[in-house]
Parts: structure tokens; sequence; C-alpha cells
């Protein structure tokens, strides 16, 4: 832009110096204006070109504690929970076995080990009754902690005689929703914990790896398979996008306010952009452990503010993106 | 008139190149024995005496006096293997190497397609060292060293270069009905490799020859009166210390279908002990092929990595990558050395960028770049100042 900008000016600048005609300085003119023309297209393509080279985003600031010793930083975090209400990021810190808050700026506010007990803790929501539901890698649970009463409940799933082993976690209308590494479905649980549907991954698929709820409906991503999913409420399938040709390793997927979708590529260290009709439409970022880029990430969502969260687990932060 | 006059110069035209080349074939067969070069099969160039469509008789860049390198050379006539695409999901590594040569002799032989040794078989098994030559039960096109009526010499789409999907190519010749072969079978047979060897066994049907315990003694330890798939929690039910390794951060339990263990694992036989479906590295490779890909593309990959499962934690990991430590335990275990005579790595050493602790994968990045040591960017400068940014 600041070269374009000085071009622009020194072709402004560089008049001709002669006796006055107003024939000439008519045809002067046109010829300025015309190649100041050519140069603000140029400029104009120049700049759009940029735009698509690292799309819209920006980053704006990462979740991340300063480190001054081993055992008190952000180690390996694998979840994140937006809080609306409280204007809160809590993120998930599996190595850590700690819970951190941070505020909407990214002011890191408390770290959280409830009674030292969470066991590699993966995934948290917060339900209205202030309760924090978390999944325990180390437990197989869903884990129950009650910060007021401080008290901490874990409940192993079932589902028939099967154990389920909990990975990813959602809340949505009183129902917890948890994707179930054995079967790589996904499972709705009432308060009771008891399974009211399962939304199994198609056949010939290679299992969910994370899922999101946008307009109603149920977005599921099949990692291996390379496949997103749209269910109605009832679990039918409404629509299929194929990432395959733009994702090298599909780990998780939000979708934006637009209808826009969009797909983590765990190894690229990349975000890519679909259509909601599935056509590619950009990708940014890459692999690196510079601010902005990637390293081993787990999760992308959207906060209620606009900005989109990328949980970077290998160099252990979030980094938060604005447009 | 001019007809006459055309079809005179065309003649002694033809004539000429006639002269020349048989001319160009007595010359050099005045120094290289000619029958060296008439085995049965040979290859055209040489039949017609052609010499210097491959070779600059007086200088050359390339060994052999050849006109350019070997599998630039093959490929400007051979243009098929060049079409059919060096970048498909399966290059055999000698043609990803352009090592032509290391199958096919350029002059005569006394195999078809010009291989150096007496039949596919024989070719093949000269790299492929782990296959038996003989098996007390082999299977039939192996036995006639006819390993291309399942395989793609150059490239393919399928792992192991495979011709098609295995079942839909095991099904090609064996077109019986498989439940009179597979009596009591509680499913409808398919994943023929999971159980039969394709080269040979000492089991007869080419049943591998490791098998599962239960399988020995019969189904119902494993298998209900149902007849449905049996689930992931029923081998953990005997597995424990598979299910203490999948309660980790990360798992490889994630797959569609009842039961992920066979994803990997053959539930009847296999041909090692832990029950593998195939090499590690193929199990691996199925759905990891990126990695792969980037391993074998890229010029500097970390040499003999052995198996995956050497650094790897296979079915569960609290490390980043499913390694079987932090990213100096799992190198150190080979680099002994690591980190007393180099950059300081370890608890108390931070990496400016991300307040991470420094490990070797900091800064080297095992399965393939463009820089020497496996290093994430050029060593001698731009790597460094990533964090000394002072200098």
């Amino acid at each position: 832009m600041g070269a374009g900008g000085i071009a622009l000016r020194l072709l402004v600048l560089k008049r001709p110096c002669r006796k006055f005609n107003l024939h000439d300085v008519i045809m002067a003119n046109c010829k300025r204006y015309f190649a100041s023309g050519i140069v603000l297209v140029l400029v104009l393509i120049w700049a759009s070109l940029s735009v698509a080279a690292e799309g819209p985003w920006k980053w704006q600031f990462s979740l991340n504690i300063k480190k001054e010793k081993l055992g008190n930083q952000m180690v390996l975090p694998t979840g994140l929970y937006i809080d609306k209400e409280r204007e809160r990021y809590y993120v998930v810190d599996a190595a850590s076995n700690a819970l951190h808050s941070f505020d909407i700026q990214g002011n890191h506010l408390n770290t959280l080990k409830p009674g030292d007990q969470l066991k590699q803790p993966y995934a948290m929501v917060r339900d209205s009754r202030d309760i924090l539901w978390v999944v325990e890698k180390g437990r197989n649970s869903l884990t129950e902690v009650d910060l007021k009463e401080k008290k901490i409940v874990t409940h192993d799933l079932k589902f028939g005689n099967r154990e389920v082993f909990p990975d990813r976690l959602g809340l949505a209308e009183g129902f917890f929703y948890i994707i179930d590494k054995t079967s790589g479905g996904i499972l709705k649980l009432d308060q009771q914990f008891s399974i009211v549907q399962e939304i199994a991954c198609p056949e010939g698929g290679g299992g969910f790896v994370d899922f999101t709820m946008s307009d109603g409906s149920l977005w599921a991503l099949d990692g291996v398979g390379k496949v997103i999913y749209r269910f109605d409420k009832g679990g039918v399938v409404q629509k299929k996008i194929l990432v395959g040709g733009e994702v090298s390793f599909p780990y998780a997927l939000d979708v934006g306010t637009g209808g826009q979708i969009y797909v983590l590529d765990r190894y690229e260290g990349a975000v890519v952009v679909f259509d909601g009709a599935g056509s590619y439409k950009y990708r940014f970022l890459t692999k690196g452990h510079s601010r902005g880029r990637l390293y081993y990430p787990e999760d992308i969502q959207f906060d209620y503010w606009g900005r989109l969260c990328v949980i970077d687990s290998g160099n252990g932060r979030v980094e938060i993106f604005g447009r | 008139m001019k007809v006459a006059q055309y079809v005179v110069a065309l003649s002694v035209l033809a004539g000429s190149a006639t002269f020349a080349l048989a001319a160009q074939d007595k010359l050099c067969f005045s120094c290289h024995d000619r029958k060296d070069y008439a085995k049965a099969v040979v290859h055209q160039p040489v039949a017609k005496g052609e010499c210097e469509r491959c070779h600059n008789p007086h200088v050359a860049k390339y060994k052999g006096l050849i006109q350019q390198e070997v599998a630039r050379l093959c490929l400007g006539c051979h243009a098929d293997v060049g079409k059919a695409g060096l970048d498909r999901t399966t290059v055999h590594k000698p043609v990803r190497e352009g090592q032509c040569l290391a199958c096919h002799d350029p002059h005569s032989s006394a195999s078809k397609a010009l291989l150096r040794e007496k039949d596919q078989k024989e070719t093949c098994l000269k790299c492929h060292t782990a296959l038996a030559k003989n098996y007390e039960y082999t299977h039939l096109p192996f036995a006639k060293g006819e390993c291309s009526v399942c395989h793609q010499p150059h490239q393919s789409e399928r792992l192991q270069l495979l011709l098609s999907a295995p079942d839909a190519l095991c099904r090609s010749c064996h077109k019986g009905n498989l439940t009179d072969s597979h009596k009591n079978f509680p499913a409808k047979p398919a994943s023929c490799l999971s159980c039969h060897n394709p080269h040979g066994s000492s089991r007869k049907a080419l049943v591998k020859d490791f098998l599962h315990e239960p399988f020995k003694t019969g189904c119902g330890d494993c298998h209900d009166a149902s007849g449905g798939p049996v689930k992931v929690g029923k081998c953990l039910e005997c597995h424990e210390e598979v299910k203490a390794q999948a309660m980790a951060i990360r798992s490889h339990l994630n797959s569609a279908g009842e039961n992920s263990c066979v994803n990997c694992h053959s539930p009847h036989a296999a041909d090692g002990e832990k029950l593998f479906k195939s090499k590690i590295e193929q199990v691996c490779r199925e759905c990891h092929r990126d990695t792969f890909k980037n391993y074998i593309d890229k010029p500097h990959s970390h040499p003999n990595p052995g198996s995956c499962a050497n650094c790897h934690q296979v079915h569960g990991s609290n490390h980043l990558a499913m390694l079987k430590g932090n990213g100096n335990q799992v190198c150190s275990e080979c680099h002994k050395t690591q980190g007393q005579f180099t950059h300081p790595v370890g608890e108390k050493v931070f990496d400016p960028r991300t307040g991470m602790m420094m490990t070797c994968v900091t800064c080297h990045y095992p399965h393939g770049t463009d820089y020497v040591f496996n290093l994430k960017l050029e060593g001698s400068k731009d790597l460094c100042i990533q964090c000394h940014r002072g200098y």
C-alpha cells in the first residue's frame, strides 16, 4: 500500500513546466488522470491479491500465560468454552490438568485446578446452574464440577453395555452432545445421562472428530473420510460436503454467521474456508511457531464478538483473530 | 517429372540413413561385444542399431555416455509411464528416484519388459527381501513369478501398488461363493487380506501364520449368538493395557463402526504376533497418507526411522502428535548426546515465540523438510533469528 501511494503522489506532483495553453492543459490533465487511473487500478489489484493471500482475518491477541517456570504455563490447550454471559474464555489445559479463564481482551484471570483432581481434562461447558461439565480423558468421565459447593462428581457413560469414551463436548437446549471415540458417533444425552439419540458416522467413514450446532442444524466432520455432514434435528443427513481436495488432515470445524464453513487443517496449520454450498473460498495461516502460526492446532470456534478462536495446542496458546 | 525427382531424393536419403545407422551399429560393436546385446528381448533402439538415441559417442555429462539423466531419457520414449502420474498415491521407489535401471536392462534381457532377472518375482525379490521365495502354501501367481497379476510396477492410486481395491482384486479370480468357503463366519466374508497372506503361508488357504489366541479355540470367546460384529469393549476386556493407553488425551479410538481395533489389527490371523493387518507402516499410512507423502517428497527426512511405533504411542498418548514422551525424551532414546553439546533444550529453556519448553522438535521436523538435518527453516540464519532477533 505504501509503495503504491508514493507512486501516485509522484505522478501528481510531477507537472510539466511550460507556456499556458488550454488545449495542452486539458490534454496534459487527461494523460495525468489516465496514468493515475492505471496506477490506482494496479494498487487496487495488488491490495485485493494481498487480501486473498492472507484472508480477511488478522491476529488480535493470544490467550496465553506468561511463563516464569515450568509447571506454571498453559502446556496443551485442547478445549475452549466461550461464556457469553460472563464475557469469559475458559481454556482446558489437558497436560496441566487445569482450567484457565480469560476476559475478552485476553487477560488471564484465573487458573482452576479443582481439588487437584482433574485427570487429563479435554473439553468443557458451563450450564445455567454454574456447573462446569468437563470431559476427563484420564477417567473416561463426564465430570461435574460445582465450584460453589466445592464438589466434583464423575459420571461414567454407558451406551447399552458399551463403555463410552467421551471426546468433544457441547451443550444445547439442556442436552449434552458428546463424540464417543469408540464408535466415532455423536451421542445426545439428557441431564440424567441417558442417551436419547445417536448420530452415527455414515458407513464407510472414519468417525466424527468434531461437530458444531448452527441454525438448528448439527454439522459434523468425518476426519479420515474428509467429509462434512449437516444433520437435521432428527439426525437425517441434509448435506454432504467433501473437503479432501483442499484439506490434508481436517480436525475441527465451525460455521460462521454468514454460513461459511471453516475447517481446521491440523497437519498444515491452516484454516480452510468453504461457502455454504461447499465450494472452496480461501485458506489462511500456516504451520509454525511464530505469532499467528499454528502447530498441531486442536479446535476452531467463533466467539460471540465476531472473532475466530483457534486452539493452537502445539504452541500452548489460543490464537484470536478478528476481521 | 517432379514426382520422379522426389522419389529419387527420398531413396537417396533413406539409403544414406540406413547406411549411417549400419555404420554406427558396426562402429559401436567393433568394441562392444554384440552378443551381450542380443538376448531374447532386445530394446528397440538397440535392435535398430540406433545407439545414439541414448548415447553420445564422444562426450556426455552422465555415466555410460548417455545423453540425459536415466529417467528423463527413458521417459522421452516411454511417456506412458510419466503420463500415468508420478504424483499418484503410491509411486514405486525406483520410479520415484528415477532408477529405471534398477529393474530394467536398457539393452537386452532374457525376460519380458527387459527385466534384469529371469522373471518379475526374481526382479522384485531383489529389493523386497522380507518376502520368502517359496512358502509351504504359495499363492499361484506368486509361485509363477507373476507379481503384476496384483501389483502395478510403476505407480498406483492404491497402497502397495495394487491394481485395484484388495477385495475386488481377490474376487477378480476367486469368483466362487465365499459363504460356502467360510462356513460359520459370523458376518459376510470381507477384507480378505486381514486373514490371508496374498503371497504364501505355512497354513492351508494361505491363512496367515499367527492366530489370535481366542480364534485358535473357536469363535465363541468373542462372537455372541447374534452374529453381529464384536465391539471394542470386548477387545478391551482382555487387553486392559490398551484400555489404559486409550484413556489418554489423544487416542486412536476414532473410527466409525463398532470396533476401531480392527482398523489396524486382524482379529483372526496375521503375519506377526501383534496381529497387524499389514506392516505397521502400511497400517499407519492408510490414514496418515500426507505424512508419508511429505516424508517421501521432502529432500531431508529422518533416515531409517524404522517402525512408527519407535517414536509414537500408537494406542494413545498424553503428548503432542501421540509421541511416547516430550520432544526431548523421544529423540534422546537414540540421540544420547542431544542437548549436552548443542543448543540448550529442556525444562529450563523456553522458546520465546511460544513460551513452550525447548525440545528437539522445536527446530527439527523428522517427517521431512527442505533443509539439512530436518531443520524447519534454513539453519545458518533464518531458523536462529526466529528467536535470536538481536542477531
